[in-house]
């Protein structure tokens, strides 16, 4: 009982997850298609084509990932599906904030070799793109992993 | 008669034509002003708090030349100096507006009138209090005669060293120097200026026109949307705490991350 009530819980997770996910891929894409990027607080969708249109597909497969993994995700046939939903989403984090390492060490076109402090933190504020908001949802999926592993 | 008339409506639509055309700017055929919510600067009038908006200083501008409200690249410069150094020298008080002296080495109508209806100066202004404005040009000569055909003169020869206002306030004796900082006019925006308003030394050709109407549109824009730290020198950068805080994140979920995966 207590088993099936844990399977619940983690359907409407990633049912949810799923949702969210897809919706910010479907956003990504939209905007993409509007041609400029979209300020909303402290999230910020993409409008490029590269990270707004290839990112936001990528985006939107996580989202159907996790919902074509959610009925059954207690099978390794539905949890390989979520993780792998987390795994495009680690793709687009890693990628977004190798891109913000990058870009916060140097001091600019005609600045210095390096960055200020201020300037350094500045690169890591807000805002952030939506995927950013999704890691720490999508972390869930390492459970799986390890429940598999080890089972 | 008919033809009286019909020449009287005729130069009278043609009059309100370019009336409008020139509402959104004085350069011709500029696009549009990009949708954005400045802060406006609160000062007190005597007893009255007002907020004064950018489209407010457009408004007077465009009464004081006659064409219409307009928001040129020297009145946008303006209401973001302005804006930036009172928050530097007032931090979260409201100033007076006797309290605000502007010295400005701009010559040009746009930053003249602005300065004028932040400071209470301008002619047929009802206003209680007044702060002080001055013109004094790089080279020190103070710039007596105010009317836009003499300021139109003057302006003929401006750069970049002609972007510098030093804000006072009056009753501390502090003072703010803001200069612009590198990169936001083109290289050759003021020999263009120079040309297409002026005609010289020589009137320009199609393709130069083209280019300063698109750098004229790059700068106003850039005096719109761009923090007033990156316009301005001068002007300190607030702490960013936001970056700050997920680079700790970043940092401490990263180390995490590693210890997890060496204890397996």
């Amino acid at each position: 009982m207590a088993e099936k009530n844990d399977n619940n819980l983690e359907i409407i997770y990633f049912a949810i997850l799923g949702l969210v996910t897809f919706g910010f891929g479907l956003a990504d894409l939209l905007v993409t298609a509007s041609g400029d990027a979209l300020t909303l607080g402290i999230l910020e969708i993409p409008g490029d084509m590269f990270r707004g249109g290839w990112g936001g597909l990528i985006v939107l497969f996580a989202g159907l990932f996790y919902l074509s993994g959610c009925k059954n995700v207690a099978e390794v046939h539905g949890a390989s599906k979520v993780v792998t939903g987390s795994i495009l989403i680690w793709i687009m984090v890693a990628t977004d904030i190798f891109a913000m390492i990058t870009e916060s060490i140097p001091g600019g076109e005609d600045g210095p070799w390096f960055n200020s402090l201020a300037g350094f933190l500045g690169t890591y504020a807000p805002p952030y793109a939506p995927v950013i908001f999704l890691l720490p949802f999508s972390l869930v999926a390492i459970h799986y992993i390890y429940k598999k592993r080890f089972a | 008669m008919k033809r009286r008339q019909y020449f009287f409506l005729l130069t009278a639509a043609l009059l309100i034509l370019s009336l409008v055309a020139s509402a959104g700017a004085h350069m011709p055929g500029a696009r549009e002003v990009p949708e954005v919510e400045l802060t406006p600067i609160l000062i007190y009038d005597g007893d009255t708090l007002l907020e004064i908006s950018i489209d407010d200083l457009a408004a007077y501008h465009g009464v004081r030349v006659g064409k219409g409200a307009s928001k040129c690249v020297c009145l946008c410069c303006a209401f973001r100096a302005a804006e930036a150094a009172i928050t530097e020298l007032w931090g979260e008080e409201i100033p007076r507006r006797e309290d605000i002296k502007i010295v400005t080495s701009l010559p040009t109508s746009g930053s003249m009138h602005a300065f004028q209806y932040i400071t209470g100066t301008g002619p047929d202004m009802d206003t209680a209090t007044r702060g002080e404005f001055s013109i004094v040009l790089p080279d020190g000569r103070d710039v007596a005669n105010l009317s836009n055909k003499n300021i139109k003169t003057m302006s003929k020869d401006n750069s970049l060293e002609n972007f510098v206002f030093t804000i006072h306030r009056r009753s501390t004796g502090e003072s703010i120097l803001i200069s612009m900082s590198d990169g936001i006019f083109p290289d050759d925006y003021f020999d263009l200026r120079k040309k297409v308003n002026f005609n010289i030394p020589e009137p320009p050709d199609d393709e130069e026109l083209d280019r300063f109407k698109s750098e004229w549109e790059d700068v106003r824009d850039a005096f719109l949307i761009l923090p007033a730290w990156e316009l301005f020198e001068g002007i300190e950068a607030p702490f960013p705490v936001g970056g700050a805080i997920f680079f700790v994140l970043l940092v401490t979920g990263s180390i995490i991350l590693v210890v997890w995966m060496k204890r397996d």
